[in-house]
Protein backbone atom coordinates (compact mmCIF):
# COMPACT_ATOMS: atom_id res chain seq x y z
CA UNK A 1 0.00 0.00 0.00
CA UNK A 2 2.80 2.33 0.93
CA UNK A 3 4.43 1.49 -2.35
CA UNK A 4 1.42 2.70 -4.31
CA UNK A 5 1.45 6.01 -2.52
CA UNK A 6 5.18 6.36 -3.08
CA UNK A 7 4.69 5.63 -6.74
CA UNK A 8 1.83 8.10 -7.03
CA UNK A 9 4.00 10.78 -5.47
CA UNK A 10 6.87 10.01 -7.79
CA UNK A 11 4.57 10.19 -10.78
CA UNK A 12 3.10 13.49 -9.63
CA UNK A 13 6.54 14.99 -9.30
CA UNK A 14 8.02 13.69 -12.51
CA UNK A 15 5.01 14.03 -14.77
CA UNK A 16 5.45 17.79 -15.42
CA UNK A 17 8.98 17.15 -16.64
CA UNK A 18 7.85 14.31 -18.84
CA UNK A 19 5.05 16.48 -20.21
CA UNK A 20 7.49 19.31 -20.86
CA UNK A 21 9.76 17.10 -22.95
CA UNK A 22 6.87 15.56 -24.86
CA UNK A 23 5.33 18.91 -25.69
CA UNK A 24 8.58 20.25 -27.02
CA UNK A 25 8.09 17.84 -29.87
CA UNK A 26 4.48 18.71 -30.64
CA UNK A 27 3.13 21.35 -32.94
CA UNK A 28 0.73 23.96 -31.64
CA UNK A 29 -2.39 22.20 -32.85
CA UNK A 30 -1.41 19.00 -31.09
CA UNK A 31 -0.41 20.85 -27.96
CA UNK A 32 -3.74 22.56 -27.43
CA UNK A 33 -5.73 19.58 -28.56
CA UNK A 34 -8.34 18.36 -26.13
CA UNK A 35 -8.02 15.79 -24.74
CA UNK A 36 -4.24 16.19 -24.64
CA UNK A 37 -1.95 13.51 -26.04
CA UNK A 38 0.08 11.60 -23.54
CA UNK A 39 2.59 10.88 -26.25
CA UNK A 40 3.16 12.96 -29.38
CA UNK A 41 1.05 11.61 -32.24
CA UNK A 42 2.76 13.77 -34.82
CA UNK A 43 6.20 14.54 -33.44
CA UNK A 44 7.84 17.54 -34.99
CA UNK A 45 11.06 19.45 -34.68
CA UNK A 46 9.41 22.76 -35.47
CA UNK A 47 9.63 24.08 -31.93
CA UNK A 48 13.30 23.29 -31.77
CA UNK A 49 13.95 25.02 -35.07
CA UNK A 50 12.17 28.10 -33.82
CA UNK A 51 14.08 27.91 -30.57
CA UNK A 52 17.41 28.05 -32.33
CA UNK A 53 16.12 30.79 -34.59
CA UNK A 54 15.42 33.08 -31.67
CA UNK A 55 18.82 32.38 -30.15
CA UNK A 56 18.46 29.19 -28.11
CA UNK A 57 22.00 28.09 -28.87
CA UNK A 58 23.36 31.44 -27.74
CA UNK A 59 21.34 31.21 -24.54
CA UNK A 60 22.75 27.77 -23.78
CA UNK A 61 26.26 29.01 -24.45
CA UNK A 62 25.73 31.94 -22.10
CA UNK A 63 24.57 29.59 -19.38
CA UNK A 64 27.63 27.41 -19.85
CA UNK A 65 30.04 30.35 -19.84
CA UNK A 66 28.48 31.94 -16.78
CA UNK A 67 28.28 28.66 -14.88
CA UNK A 68 31.87 27.82 -15.71
CA UNK A 69 33.00 31.20 -14.45
CA UNK A 70 31.05 30.67 -11.27
CA UNK A 71 32.61 27.23 -10.92
CA UNK A 72 36.18 28.49 -11.20
CA UNK A 73 35.78 31.45 -8.88
CA UNK A 74 33.64 29.55 -6.40
CA UNK A 75 35.92 26.53 -6.10
CA UNK A 76 39.04 28.69 -5.93
CA UNK A 77 37.71 30.78 -3.09
CA UNK A 78 36.17 27.85 -1.25
CA UNK A 79 39.20 25.54 -1.29
CA UNK A 80 41.71 28.19 -0.29
CA UNK A 81 39.49 29.54 2.45
CA UNK A 82 38.53 26.04 3.59
CA UNK A 83 42.21 25.14 3.84
CA UNK A 84 42.96 28.20 5.91
CA UNK A 85 40.03 27.53 8.23
CA UNK A 86 40.83 23.84 8.54
CA UNK A 87 44.59 23.76 8.84
CA UNK A 88 45.84 27.18 9.80
CA UNK A 89 45.73 28.94 13.07
CA UNK A 90 45.42 32.70 12.88
CA UNK A 91 44.02 35.56 14.91
CA UNK A 92 40.34 36.07 14.11
CA UNK A 93 39.87 32.66 12.55
CA UNK A 94 36.85 31.54 14.56
CA UNK A 95 35.21 34.95 14.47
CA UNK A 96 35.61 35.11 10.72
CA UNK A 97 34.15 31.62 10.34
CA UNK A 98 31.14 32.66 12.39
CA UNK A 99 30.66 35.58 10.05
CA UNK A 100 30.73 33.17 7.13
CA UNK A 101 28.09 31.00 8.77
CA UNK A 102 25.94 34.04 9.46
CA UNK A 103 26.02 35.21 5.86
CA UNK A 104 24.54 31.89 4.79
CA UNK A 105 21.28 32.89 6.43
CA UNK A 106 21.16 36.33 4.84
CA UNK A 107 18.25 36.65 2.44
CA UNK A 108 19.30 37.30 -1.13
CA UNK A 109 16.79 40.11 -1.33
CA UNK A 110 18.91 42.20 1.01
CA UNK A 111 22.08 42.05 -1.04
CA UNK A 112 20.66 41.97 -4.53
CA UNK A 113 19.72 45.64 -4.75
CA UNK A 114 23.09 47.10 -3.74
CA UNK A 115 24.81 44.42 -5.83
CA UNK A 116 22.82 45.51 -8.85
CA UNK A 117 23.78 49.12 -8.28
CA UNK A 118 27.38 48.06 -7.78
CA UNK A 119 27.41 46.20 -11.09
CA UNK A 120 25.78 49.11 -12.83
CA UNK A 121 28.42 51.49 -11.52
CA UNK A 122 31.19 49.10 -12.55
CA UNK A 123 29.75 48.84 -16.03
CA UNK A 124 29.26 45.10 -15.68
CA UNK A 125 25.58 45.01 -16.58
CA UNK A 126 24.89 42.77 -19.55
CA UNK A 127 28.27 41.03 -19.29
CA UNK A 128 29.17 37.45 -18.53
CA UNK A 129 31.59 38.61 -15.86
CA UNK A 130 28.87 40.55 -14.14
CA UNK A 131 26.74 37.43 -14.06
CA UNK A 132 29.22 35.10 -12.46
CA UNK A 133 31.61 37.26 -10.48
CA UNK A 134 29.32 37.39 -7.47
CA UNK A 135 29.73 33.63 -7.09
CA UNK A 136 33.32 34.15 -5.96
CA UNK A 137 31.70 34.67 -2.58
CA UNK A 138 30.53 31.22 -1.46
CA UNK A 139 30.44 30.73 2.30
CA UNK A 140 28.86 27.30 2.02
CA UNK A 141 31.73 26.20 -0.18
CA UNK A 142 34.25 27.29 2.42
CA UNK A 143 32.24 25.46 5.09
CA UNK A 144 32.09 22.29 3.01
CA UNK A 145 35.79 22.48 2.17
CA UNK A 146 36.76 23.02 5.78
CA UNK A 147 34.87 19.89 6.85
CA UNK A 148 36.70 17.84 4.28
CA UNK A 149 40.15 19.33 4.64
CA UNK A 150 40.11 18.86 8.38
CA UNK A 151 40.46 15.16 7.72
CA UNK A 152 43.91 15.58 6.20
CA UNK A 153 46.44 14.44 8.83
CA UNK A 154 48.45 17.29 10.28
CA UNK A 155 51.50 15.03 10.27
CA UNK A 156 51.44 15.01 6.49
CA UNK A 157 51.63 18.76 6.31
CA UNK A 158 54.22 18.88 9.07
CA UNK A 159 56.38 16.38 7.21
CA UNK A 160 56.17 18.51 4.11
CA UNK A 161 57.19 21.58 6.07
CA UNK A 162 60.16 19.78 7.55
CA UNK A 163 61.16 18.62 4.11
CA UNK A 164 61.37 22.24 3.14
CA UNK A 165 58.22 22.63 1.11
CA UNK A 166 56.83 26.15 1.02
CA UNK A 167 53.20 26.90 1.80
CA UNK A 168 52.10 27.10 -1.81
CA UNK A 169 53.97 23.93 -2.69
CA UNK A 170 52.36 22.06 0.21
CA UNK A 171 48.93 23.20 -0.87
CA UNK A 172 49.34 22.33 -4.51
CA UNK A 173 51.34 19.11 -4.28
CA UNK A 174 49.90 17.53 -1.15
CA UNK A 175 46.56 19.03 -0.21
CA UNK A 176 44.97 19.42 -3.62
CA UNK A 177 45.67 15.89 -4.88
CA UNK A 178 44.19 14.53 -1.66
CA UNK A 179 41.23 16.83 -2.05
CA UNK A 180 40.22 15.71 -5.50
CA UNK A 181 36.81 14.40 -4.36
CA UNK A 182 36.23 17.71 -2.61
CA UNK A 183 37.08 19.71 -5.69
CA UNK A 184 34.81 17.46 -7.73
CA UNK A 185 31.86 17.91 -5.41
CA UNK A 186 32.43 21.66 -5.09
CA UNK A 187 32.72 22.03 -8.85
CA UNK A 188 29.37 20.40 -9.44
CA UNK A 189 27.65 22.36 -6.71
CA UNK A 190 29.15 25.65 -7.89
CA UNK A 191 28.26 24.99 -11.52
CA UNK A 192 24.68 24.14 -10.71
CA UNK A 193 24.27 26.94 -8.22
CA UNK A 194 25.44 29.48 -10.75
CA UNK A 195 23.33 27.93 -13.50
CA UNK A 196 20.18 28.24 -11.40
CA UNK A 197 20.67 31.81 -10.22
CA UNK A 198 17.74 33.04 -12.25
CA UNK A 199 17.13 36.41 -10.61
CA UNK A 200 20.67 37.60 -11.11
CA UNK A 201 20.80 36.44 -14.72
CA UNK A 202 17.52 38.21 -15.34
CA UNK A 203 18.73 41.44 -13.79
CA UNK A 204 22.07 41.42 -15.53
CA UNK A 205 20.77 40.79 -19.03
CA UNK A 206 19.49 43.79 -20.89
CA UNK A 207 19.23 42.30 -24.36
CA UNK A 208 18.22 38.97 -25.81
CA UNK A 209 21.69 37.91 -26.82
CA UNK A 210 22.83 37.87 -23.20
CA UNK A 211 19.96 35.72 -21.95
CA UNK A 212 20.91 32.54 -20.25
CA UNK A 213 18.87 29.51 -21.17
CA UNK A 214 16.74 29.86 -18.03
CA UNK A 215 15.89 33.48 -18.72
CA UNK A 216 15.06 32.66 -22.32
CA UNK A 217 12.85 29.75 -21.34
CA UNK A 218 10.96 31.80 -18.82
CA UNK A 219 10.11 34.29 -21.56
CA UNK A 220 10.03 37.05 -19.03
CA UNK A 221 13.34 38.49 -19.98
CA UNK A 222 11.98 40.83 -22.56
CA UNK A 223 8.56 41.29 -21.08
CA UNK A 224 6.88 39.10 -23.59
CA UNK A 225 4.38 36.56 -22.43
CA UNK A 226 4.85 33.55 -24.57
CA UNK A 227 1.77 31.86 -25.89
CA UNK A 228 3.93 29.64 -28.03
CA UNK A 229 3.76 26.70 -25.69
CA UNK A 230 5.81 24.40 -27.87
CA UNK A 231 8.64 26.91 -28.02
CA UNK A 232 8.55 27.45 -24.29
CA UNK A 233 8.65 23.74 -23.60
CA UNK A 234 11.54 23.28 -26.01
CA UNK A 235 13.47 26.05 -24.28
CA UNK A 236 12.69 24.58 -20.87
CA UNK A 237 13.80 21.15 -22.06
CA UNK A 238 16.99 22.68 -23.37
CA UNK A 239 17.59 24.20 -19.94
CA UNK A 240 16.81 20.90 -18.24
CA UNK A 241 18.96 18.48 -20.23
CA UNK A 242 22.40 19.64 -19.00
CA UNK A 243 21.25 19.49 -15.39
CA UNK A 244 19.76 16.04 -15.93
CA UNK A 245 22.98 14.78 -17.49
CA UNK A 246 25.08 16.17 -14.66
CA UNK A 247 22.75 14.61 -12.12
CA UNK A 248 22.80 11.19 -13.76
CA UNK A 249 26.56 11.20 -14.04
CA UNK A 250 27.34 12.62 -10.59
CA UNK A 251 24.46 11.43 -8.43
CA UNK A 252 26.82 10.56 -5.62
CA UNK A 253 28.12 14.09 -5.35
CA UNK A 254 24.62 15.47 -5.14
CA UNK A 255 23.81 13.27 -2.20
CA UNK A 256 27.10 14.19 -0.55
CA UNK A 257 26.55 17.88 -1.07
CA UNK A 258 23.05 17.79 0.31
CA UNK A 259 23.87 15.72 3.37
CA UNK A 260 27.10 17.43 4.42
CA UNK A 261 25.45 20.53 5.77
CA UNK A 262 22.69 18.54 7.42
CA UNK A 263 24.54 15.77 9.15
CA UNK A 264 27.16 17.89 10.80
CA UNK A 265 24.82 19.92 12.92
CA UNK B 1 83.54 25.24 10.11
CA UNK B 2 84.25 22.09 11.95
CA UNK B 3 81.05 22.09 13.95
CA UNK B 4 78.86 22.38 10.87
CA UNK B 5 80.53 19.44 9.13
CA UNK B 6 80.08 17.17 12.08
CA UNK B 7 76.45 18.14 12.36
CA UNK B 8 75.82 17.29 8.73
CA UNK B 9 77.42 13.89 9.11
CA UNK B 10 75.39 13.04 12.13
CA UNK B 11 71.95 14.23 11.22
CA UNK B 12 72.01 14.78 7.48
CA UNK B 13 71.67 17.97 5.56
CA UNK B 14 67.87 18.09 5.38
CA UNK B 15 67.26 17.85 9.08
CA UNK B 16 69.44 20.87 9.63
CA UNK B 17 66.34 22.84 8.70
CA UNK B 18 64.66 21.67 11.89
CA UNK B 19 67.43 23.22 13.94
CA UNK B 20 67.37 26.44 11.98
CA UNK B 21 66.40 29.56 13.88
CA UNK B 22 62.64 30.21 13.85
CA UNK B 23 61.29 32.91 11.57
CA UNK B 24 61.24 36.20 13.36
CA UNK B 25 62.90 34.82 16.44
CA UNK B 26 63.41 38.32 17.68
CA UNK B 27 59.70 39.28 17.67
CA UNK B 28 57.04 38.99 20.38
CA UNK B 29 54.62 36.07 20.53
CA UNK B 30 51.68 37.94 19.03
CA UNK B 31 53.55 39.44 16.16
CA UNK B 32 55.26 36.14 15.53
CA UNK B 33 51.91 34.40 15.23
CA UNK B 34 50.75 37.12 12.87
CA UNK B 35 53.85 36.69 10.76
CA UNK B 36 53.46 32.94 10.61
CA UNK B 37 49.80 33.51 9.90
CA UNK B 38 50.55 35.60 6.86
CA UNK B 39 50.12 32.56 4.67
CA UNK B 40 46.78 31.83 6.29
CA UNK B 41 45.71 35.37 5.45
CA UNK B 42 46.97 34.94 1.92
CA UNK B 43 44.99 31.75 1.46
CA UNK B 44 41.86 33.25 2.81
CA UNK B 45 42.23 36.51 0.94
CA UNK B 46 40.35 35.69 -2.30
CA UNK B 47 37.35 34.39 -0.41
CA UNK B 48 37.29 37.25 2.07
CA UNK B 49 37.66 39.90 -0.61
CA UNK B 50 34.79 38.35 -2.54
CA UNK B 51 32.66 38.03 0.58
CA UNK B 52 33.21 41.66 1.48
CA UNK B 53 32.54 42.85 -2.05
CA UNK B 54 29.51 40.71 -2.79
CA UNK B 55 27.99 39.81 0.53
CA UNK B 56 28.99 41.91 3.55
CA UNK B 57 29.41 45.19 1.75
CA UNK B 58 26.04 45.01 0.01
CA UNK B 59 24.35 43.94 3.23
CA UNK B 60 25.60 47.02 5.01
CA UNK B 61 24.73 49.17 2.03
CA UNK B 62 21.21 47.81 1.93
CA UNK B 63 20.74 48.62 5.57
CA UNK B 64 22.04 52.13 5.01
CA UNK B 65 19.97 52.60 1.88
CA UNK B 66 16.83 51.79 3.79
CA UNK B 67 17.11 55.19 5.46
CA UNK B 68 17.17 57.02 2.16
CA UNK B 69 14.62 57.54 -0.57
CA UNK B 70 17.18 56.04 -2.93
CA UNK B 71 16.11 55.95 -6.53
CA UNK B 72 17.77 55.34 -9.86
CA UNK B 73 19.15 58.83 -10.23
CA UNK B 74 18.62 60.45 -6.89
CA UNK B 75 18.88 59.79 -3.22
CA UNK B 76 17.60 61.70 -0.25
CA UNK B 77 17.89 61.00 3.46
CA UNK B 78 14.51 60.23 4.98
CA UNK B 79 15.36 58.55 8.26
CA UNK B 80 12.68 56.08 9.30
CA UNK B 81 10.14 57.24 6.72
CA UNK B 82 10.53 54.10 4.59
CA UNK B 83 9.72 51.90 7.54
CA UNK B 84 6.76 54.04 8.52
CA UNK B 85 5.51 53.93 4.95
CA UNK B 86 5.76 50.15 5.01
CA UNK B 87 3.47 49.89 7.99
CA UNK B 88 0.92 52.04 6.18
CA UNK B 89 1.28 50.27 2.85
CA UNK B 90 -1.61 47.83 2.37
CA UNK B 91 0.29 45.95 -0.30
CA UNK B 92 3.23 45.45 2.04
CA UNK B 93 0.91 44.18 4.75
CA UNK B 94 -0.74 41.81 2.27
CA UNK B 95 2.65 40.61 1.13
CA UNK B 96 3.77 39.85 4.67
CA UNK B 97 0.51 38.12 5.45
CA UNK B 98 0.69 36.00 2.31
CA UNK B 99 4.30 35.10 2.98
CA UNK B 100 3.63 33.93 6.51
CA UNK B 101 0.63 31.94 5.34
CA UNK B 102 2.68 30.39 2.58
CA UNK B 103 5.42 29.36 4.98
CA UNK B 104 2.96 28.04 7.55
CA UNK B 105 1.50 25.70 4.95
CA UNK B 106 4.45 24.62 2.84
CA UNK B 107 7.13 24.04 5.47
CA UNK B 108 5.20 21.61 7.71
CA UNK B 109 3.98 19.83 4.59
CA UNK B 110 7.51 19.46 3.29
CA UNK B 111 8.88 18.25 6.61
CA UNK B 112 6.07 15.77 7.25
CA UNK B 113 5.85 14.37 3.72
CA UNK B 114 9.59 14.01 3.31
CA UNK B 115 9.93 12.35 6.72
CA UNK B 116 7.14 9.89 6.02
CA UNK B 117 8.48 9.17 2.54
CA UNK B 118 12.00 8.59 3.81
CA UNK B 119 10.69 6.35 6.57
CA UNK B 120 8.56 4.33 4.15
CA UNK B 121 11.45 4.02 1.74
CA UNK B 122 13.75 2.68 4.42
CA UNK B 123 11.90 -0.62 4.32
CA UNK B 124 12.61 -1.24 0.69
CA UNK B 125 15.51 -2.72 -1.21
CA UNK B 126 18.41 -0.28 -1.73
CA UNK B 127 17.90 -0.27 -5.50
CA UNK B 128 14.29 0.76 -5.05
CA UNK B 129 15.32 3.36 -2.53
CA UNK B 130 17.79 4.84 -4.99
CA UNK B 131 15.17 4.87 -7.73
CA UNK B 132 12.60 6.75 -5.68
CA UNK B 133 15.20 9.03 -4.19
CA UNK B 134 16.17 10.02 -7.71
CA UNK B 135 12.56 10.45 -8.81
CA UNK B 136 11.71 12.72 -5.92
CA UNK B 137 14.90 14.68 -6.41
CA UNK B 138 14.28 15.31 -10.09
CA UNK B 139 12.33 18.54 -9.50
CA UNK B 140 15.35 19.87 -7.63
CA UNK B 141 17.57 18.95 -10.56
CA UNK B 142 15.22 20.75 -12.92
CA UNK B 143 15.26 23.79 -10.68
CA UNK B 144 12.54 26.15 -9.54
CA UNK B 145 12.39 28.01 -12.85
CA UNK B 146 11.58 24.92 -14.87
CA UNK B 147 9.16 23.72 -12.21
CA UNK B 148 7.36 27.05 -12.41
CA UNK B 149 7.28 27.04 -16.20
CA UNK B 150 5.91 23.51 -16.47
CA UNK B 151 3.40 23.77 -13.64
CA UNK B 152 2.04 27.08 -14.87
CA UNK B 153 0.98 25.31 -18.04
CA UNK B 154 -0.36 22.34 -16.16
CA UNK B 155 -2.63 24.68 -14.24
CA UNK B 156 -3.58 26.65 -17.34
CA UNK B 157 -7.35 26.84 -17.60
CA UNK B 158 -7.42 26.65 -21.37
CA UNK B 159 -4.84 24.01 -22.20
CA UNK B 160 -3.63 22.63 -18.92
CA UNK B 161 -3.57 18.94 -18.22
CA UNK B 162 -5.00 19.36 -14.75
CA UNK B 163 -8.21 21.19 -15.70
CA UNK B 164 -8.59 18.90 -18.70
CA UNK B 165 -8.19 15.84 -16.55
CA UNK B 166 -10.75 17.07 -14.05
CA UNK B 167 -13.21 17.87 -16.82
CA UNK B 168 -12.74 14.41 -18.23
CA UNK B 169 -13.62 13.01 -14.82
CA UNK B 170 -16.78 15.08 -14.80
CA UNK B 171 -15.54 17.55 -12.20
CA UNK B 172 -15.77 21.23 -12.97
CA UNK B 173 -12.22 22.51 -12.59
CA UNK B 174 -11.63 25.69 -10.58
CA UNK B 175 -9.60 28.51 -12.05
CA UNK B 176 -6.38 27.45 -10.38
CA UNK B 177 -4.40 30.52 -11.22
CA UNK B 178 -7.28 32.89 -11.75
CA UNK B 179 -9.16 32.43 -8.51
CA UNK B 180 -7.85 34.66 -5.70
CA UNK B 181 -8.74 32.14 -3.05
CA UNK B 182 -7.05 29.23 -4.79
CA UNK B 183 -4.02 30.64 -6.56
CA UNK B 184 -1.78 30.69 -3.51
CA UNK B 185 -2.55 27.06 -2.78
CA UNK B 186 -1.73 26.21 -6.36
CA UNK B 187 1.64 27.82 -5.81
CA UNK B 188 2.03 25.98 -2.52
CA UNK B 189 1.64 22.67 -4.32
CA UNK B 190 4.46 23.56 -6.67
CA UNK B 191 6.65 24.64 -3.76
CA UNK B 192 6.00 21.43 -1.85
CA UNK B 193 6.62 19.26 -4.88
CA UNK B 194 9.92 21.02 -5.52
CA UNK B 195 10.89 21.04 -1.89
CA UNK B 196 10.62 17.35 -1.04
CA UNK B 197 13.69 16.06 -2.83
CA UNK B 198 16.51 17.40 -0.69
CA UNK B 199 14.89 16.68 2.72
CA UNK B 200 14.17 13.13 1.58
CA UNK B 201 17.83 12.59 0.84
CA UNK B 202 18.83 14.14 4.15
CA UNK B 203 16.37 12.08 6.16
CA UNK B 204 17.32 8.89 4.39
CA UNK B 205 20.96 9.48 5.22
CA UNK B 206 20.15 10.33 8.83
CA UNK B 207 17.99 7.26 9.27
CA UNK B 208 20.67 5.06 7.80
CA UNK B 209 23.05 6.39 10.42
CA UNK B 210 20.90 5.10 13.25
CA UNK B 211 22.44 1.88 14.54
CA UNK B 212 20.21 -1.06 13.74
CA UNK B 213 20.85 -2.53 17.19
CA UNK B 214 18.58 0.11 18.66
CA UNK B 215 15.70 -0.81 16.43
CA UNK B 216 16.31 -4.54 16.81
CA UNK B 217 16.49 -4.27 20.57
CA UNK B 218 13.20 -2.45 20.80
CA UNK B 219 11.58 -4.89 18.45
CA UNK B 220 12.76 -7.75 20.64
CA UNK B 221 11.16 -5.90 23.53
CA UNK B 222 7.87 -6.12 21.67
CA UNK B 223 7.52 -2.77 19.91
CA UNK B 224 5.80 -2.65 16.55
CA UNK B 225 7.04 -0.58 13.66
CA UNK B 226 5.06 2.51 14.51
CA UNK B 227 6.37 2.54 18.08
CA UNK B 228 9.90 2.04 16.90
CA UNK B 229 9.50 5.04 14.67
CA UNK B 230 7.91 7.23 17.30
CA UNK B 231 10.15 6.41 20.21
CA UNK B 232 13.48 5.54 18.65
CA UNK B 233 13.84 7.01 15.18
CA UNK B 234 12.04 10.30 15.63
CA UNK B 235 13.85 11.49 18.75
CA UNK B 236 17.19 10.66 17.21
CA UNK B 237 16.23 12.66 14.15
CA UNK B 238 15.31 15.77 16.05
CA UNK B 239 18.39 17.75 15.10
CA UNK B 240 17.97 16.83 11.46
CA UNK B 241 14.29 17.71 11.51
CA UNK B 242 15.12 21.08 12.96
CA UNK B 243 17.77 21.65 10.33
CA UNK B 244 15.39 20.75 7.49
CA UNK B 245 12.70 22.94 8.99
CA UNK B 246 14.98 25.95 9.33
CA UNK B 247 16.41 25.65 5.83
CA UNK B 248 12.97 25.14 4.29
CA UNK B 249 11.61 28.12 6.23
CA UNK B 250 14.39 30.45 5.16
CA UNK B 251 13.78 29.45 1.56
CA UNK B 252 10.00 29.73 1.78
CA UNK B 253 10.13 33.16 3.36
CA UNK B 254 12.04 34.42 0.33
CA UNK B 255 9.64 33.00 -2.27
CA UNK B 256 9.97 35.13 -5.36
CA UNK B 257 10.56 33.02 -8.44
CA UNK B 258 7.31 31.12 -8.18
CA UNK B 259 5.30 34.31 -8.01
CA UNK B 260 7.22 36.08 -10.77
CA UNK B 261 6.99 33.15 -13.15
CA UNK B 262 3.49 31.87 -12.47
CA UNK B 263 1.11 34.51 -11.16
CA UNK B 264 2.92 37.86 -11.10
CA UNK B 265 1.43 38.54 -7.71
CA UNK B 266 -2.16 38.13 -8.77
CA UNK B 267 -4.94 37.47 -8.99
CA UNK B 268 -5.89 40.49 -6.92
CA UNK B 269 -2.56 40.44 -5.05
CA UNK B 270 -3.44 37.12 -3.45
CA UNK B 271 -0.05 35.67 -4.29
CA UNK B 272 2.06 38.73 -3.50
CA UNK B 273 4.91 37.58 -1.28
CA UNK B 274 7.40 39.79 0.51
CA UNK B 275 10.15 38.68 -1.84
CA UNK B 276 8.04 39.60 -4.83
CA UNK B 277 7.08 42.91 -3.27
CA UNK B 278 10.75 43.80 -2.86
CA UNK B 279 11.42 42.92 -6.48
CA UNK B 280 8.55 45.00 -7.84
CA UNK B 281 9.36 48.01 -5.71
CA UNK B 282 13.04 47.89 -6.60
CA UNK B 283 13.07 46.90 -10.24
CA UNK B 284 9.67 47.94 -11.53
CA UNK B 285 9.32 51.13 -9.54
CA UNK B 286 12.97 51.98 -9.04
CA UNK B 287 12.50 52.77 -5.36
CA UNK B 288 15.69 51.16 -4.10
CA UNK B 289 15.52 52.71 -0.67
CA UNK B 290 11.99 51.63 0.02
CA UNK B 291 12.73 48.16 -1.29
CA UNK B 292 15.79 47.91 0.93
CA UNK B 293 13.67 48.76 3.93
CA UNK B 294 11.30 45.96 2.95
CA UNK B 295 14.31 43.66 2.59
CA UNK B 296 15.45 44.54 6.10
CA UNK B 297 11.96 43.68 7.30
CA UNK B 298 12.31 40.34 5.52
CA UNK B 299 15.62 39.76 7.29
CA UNK B 300 14.02 40.53 10.64
CA UNK B 301 11.19 38.15 9.79
CA UNK B 302 13.69 35.41 8.94
CA UNK B 303 15.59 35.90 12.19
CA UNK B 304 12.37 35.96 14.18
CA UNK B 305 10.85 32.84 12.69
CA UNK B 306 14.08 30.86 12.78
CA UNK B 307 14.72 32.03 16.32
CA UNK B 308 11.28 30.84 17.40
CA UNK B 309 11.79 27.49 15.74
CA UNK B 310 15.14 26.96 17.38
CA UNK B 311 13.75 27.95 20.74
CA UNK B 312 10.72 25.70 20.50
CA UNK B 313 12.33 22.67 18.93
CA UNK B 314 16.01 22.92 19.42
CA UNK B 315 18.25 24.23 22.08
CA UNK B 316 16.27 23.80 25.20
CA UNK B 317 19.24 23.19 27.39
Amino acid sequence: MGFTVLLAGALLLTFPLYWMIMNSFQGYAQVIKLPPNLFPREPTLGNWERLFDVGGARWLLNSVIVSSGGLVLGVLGATTAGYAFAKKRFPGRDALFSVYLATMAMPGAVTVIPLFIEMRDLGLINTHLGMFIIHASWPFGAFFARQYLKTIPDELLEAARIDGAGELRTFMSIVLPLARPLVGALSILAFIGTWNNYLWQLLMASDDSMFTVLVGASSRGSGRVVSDLGLTMAAATLAFIPMLLIFLRFQGHFVKGVTTGALNQ
Amino acid sequence: MIGADTRDDVVGKRSRRAFAPRIGGHLTDTSRSLVRARWAYLFILPSVVATVLFQLGPSVQAFAMSFFDARVRSSEFVGLMNYVALTNDPLARTAIKNTILFVAVTVPAIVVFSLVTAATLSYFHPRIQAFFRGAYYLPVVAGSVIMAITWRWIYNSAYGVLPQGLTALGIRPPLFLGDPSIAIWALAVIAIASGLGAPIIIFMASMAAIPTELRDASRVDGCDERQVFRHITLPLLRATILFVMVVATIAALQTWELVYLVTLGGPEYSTYTLGYFIYVVAFNNGAFGYASAAAVVLLILVLLVVGIQMRLLGFRR
